[in-house]
């Protein structure tokens, strides 16, 4: 048997858990809502870790950066061929081939990608909470070169991602790369949900009515997923943040980010957000056709 | 780096540097990056390091090539090869850290690469408690006993966690060259111990110690094996099986919650309290 891979790509805090728990509620016709904390795991977050010490003939925590990276790609084959259906991959990294060359997730193991982005305003405030940072310090990650932790003192947990700029990140998947891309922006499927699910679905190969994808936008209301994390916890939360689900709100920079760190952003991401008609003034035009 | 010959905690088991470790073995099932496993053997083949055999939970067989980096020779046979041999032998091979308090009651920490086991061992022995092994600890079931066996006397530390306890890693060996974690050596015990407790290591926010029964002890010894893929492979289920089955008998075993969450001087404390 095996599996294929469908992943949910994106700069943090850009509509990631959303868009995978829609999809796992169209994918397991689920009655009742899916629980954030019940979504596929085992490829993200620590169960990745755990994936590639049970498989990979050294630890990660005794193995050099580039070395973890070099394994990867065997450790998600390998998880791929005992799996079956499809498996929803959340994904941060930049699209990028490990030092061997390889392609990070094996284009032969990858069904489709969902690329998700959101104005780097939003962004920015949201992922300084994430972080428990500064909004001038979450600023300057996003127009660096990487982040990925210095591996130097500890491995960092879970394991090294090469996020990117925002830039490069937006690039990576939008580039010449071996997987079937669809985008969306943030703002558009908040705008109107249910046919920017269907559409996006529809695009990964889940075969459903826009009465199912309704059912399950209903089913991940944005107040929906702030109580149950209120209740039970989510453990994709970093241990530093506050909470996973702050806002959700297009806009959300307004009153937060300065006339410095919106003209910063905007001189760092100038190009990428033109391409994506995200506006120096934080309001979003229509996307040109075609993008990505 | 001198390479060892004789495996740690497996008294008699050899390691073997030799030209003839096969390419690749008949009738076996892929069972990890580079790892294949039939009853009596697996193999692991490391990209610019070499191959590995182990043989009948008694030798490991190794084929190196020119310019093979020691360290990492030396970890491939301190884990999977050691992990091999001890489940060929139909005994269990815990991802834990096994430590003595001071009144003689024989703990294995176990859980996850990176929750901390090596750093809540190490803060125990700042307390005075000794160290059994630490990375993959044996356990064997004889006589109605079940007990864990000495590891090589260090502990893998991050200079972190070092920086942490108050650990001097002056005249340690590094794990790595490029890397800053070192094999730091504690105070130890060098016999065979009548395990008493094992306590599993849990990320959850509060620190708190919940005892575990029925058949969630098995899963819990299962969940802790290390590579436990290689079990079936090598035919020695059922073995594995009676010897947990034993473990589970003989020892308490416990979640700790709160590991990595909560500061490690808590996590230390609480199990003290729960083996007095």
């Amino acid at each position: 048997m095996t599996s294929k891979f469908c992943l949910v790509a994106s700069y943090p805090k850009s509509g990631n858990t959303w868009t995978r728990l829609v999809f796992e509620n169209l994918a397991r016709g689920s009655v009742t809502p899916i629980s954030i904390n019940n979504m596929t795991g085992g490829v993200h977050g620590f169960g990745r870790r755990i994936l590639f010490d049970a498989l990979a003939p050294v630890n990660a925590s005794d193995l050099l950066e580039s070395e973890i990276e070099s394994f990867l790609p065997a450790v998600f084959r390998h998880f791929a061929e005992q799996g079956t259906g499809q498996i929803f991959v959340k994904v941060h990294d930049c699209a990028h081939r490990s030092a061997m060359g390889e392609w990070l997730y094996p284009p032969d193991c990858v069904n489709a990608v969902a690329y998700l982005v959101r104005h780097p305003f939003d962004v920015a405030v949201s992922f300084a909470h994430h972080l428990s940072m500064t909004l001038e310090e979450t600023v300057q990650i996003m127009g660096g070169a990487d982040l990925v932790s210095s591996q130097i003192r500890a491995l960092p947990l879970p394991l090294p991602q090469h996020l990117g700029s925002w830039s490069e990140n937006v690039r990576s998947w939008l580039g010449s790369i071996p997987y079937r891309v669809t985008l969306a922006r943030y703002e558009d499927i908040h705008a109107d949900p249910v046919p920017a699910f269907h559409r996006l679905a529809r695009s990964i190969g889940l075969q459903v009515t826009p009465t199912e994808v309704e059912t399950a936008v209903e089913a991940t209301r944005f107040d929906r997923l702030q109580k149950e994390e209120a209740v039970a916890g989510f453990r994709e939360k970093p241990p530093s943040s506050p909470s996973f689900f702050r806002s959700g709100q297009p806009g959300s920079w307004e009153g937060k980010l300065d006339d410095a760190l919106r003209a910063r952003l905007f001189g760092d991401h100038a190009a990428m957000m033109e391409r994506l008609s995200y506006r120096a003034d934080g309001t979003v035009g229509p996307l040109p056709q075609p993008c990505g | 780096m001198e390479l060892p010959n004789q495996v740690p905690s497996i008294p008699g088991a050899l390691i073997r540097f030799t030209e003839n470790v096969p390419t690749k073995l008949s009738d076996s099932v892929r069972v990890g990056v580079g790892v294949e496993a039939k009853p009596g053997m697996l193999l692991l083949t490391m990209p610019r390091i070499g191959r590995f055999v182990a043989l009948q939970g008694q030798s490991v067989d190794v084929q190196l090539r020119s310019g093979a980096e020691p360290e990492l020779v030396r970890l491939i046979l301190a884990g999977t090869m050691r992990a091999a041999l001890i489940h060929q032998r139909g005994e269990l091979a815990l991802e834990a850290t096994a430590v003595v308090a001071p009144s003689g009651a024989c703990v294995a920490l176990c859980g996850h690469s990176g929750l901390g086991k090596s750093t809540l061992a190490a803060a125990l022995v700042r307390l005075g408690w000794k160290l059994l092994s630490d990375g993959v600890v044996r356990v064997t079931y004889e006589g109605g006993v079940a007990r864990a066996w000495p590891g090589d006397g260090t502990m893998k530390l991050w200079r972190n966690a070092c920086d942490l306890l108050g650990i001097s890693t002056t005249g340690c060996r590094l794990v790595r060259k490029q890397i800053e974690k070192f094999y730091v050596p504690m105070p130890g015990v060098e016999t065979p111990e009548a395990l008493t407790a094992v306590i599993r290591l849990s990320p959850e926010a509060a620190c708190r110690l919940v005892s575990v029964d029925g058949d969630n002890r098995l899963l819990l010894l299962s969940d802790s094996t290390y590579r436990v893929a290689q079990v079936e492979a090598l035919g020695m289920t059922n073995s594995c099986l009676r010897t947990a089955q034993g473990v589970a008998k003989q020892t308490t075993i416990s979640i700790l919650e709160g590991a990595r969450k909560c500061d490690v001087s808590e996590l230390a404390a609480s199990i003290g309290k729960a083996v007095a």
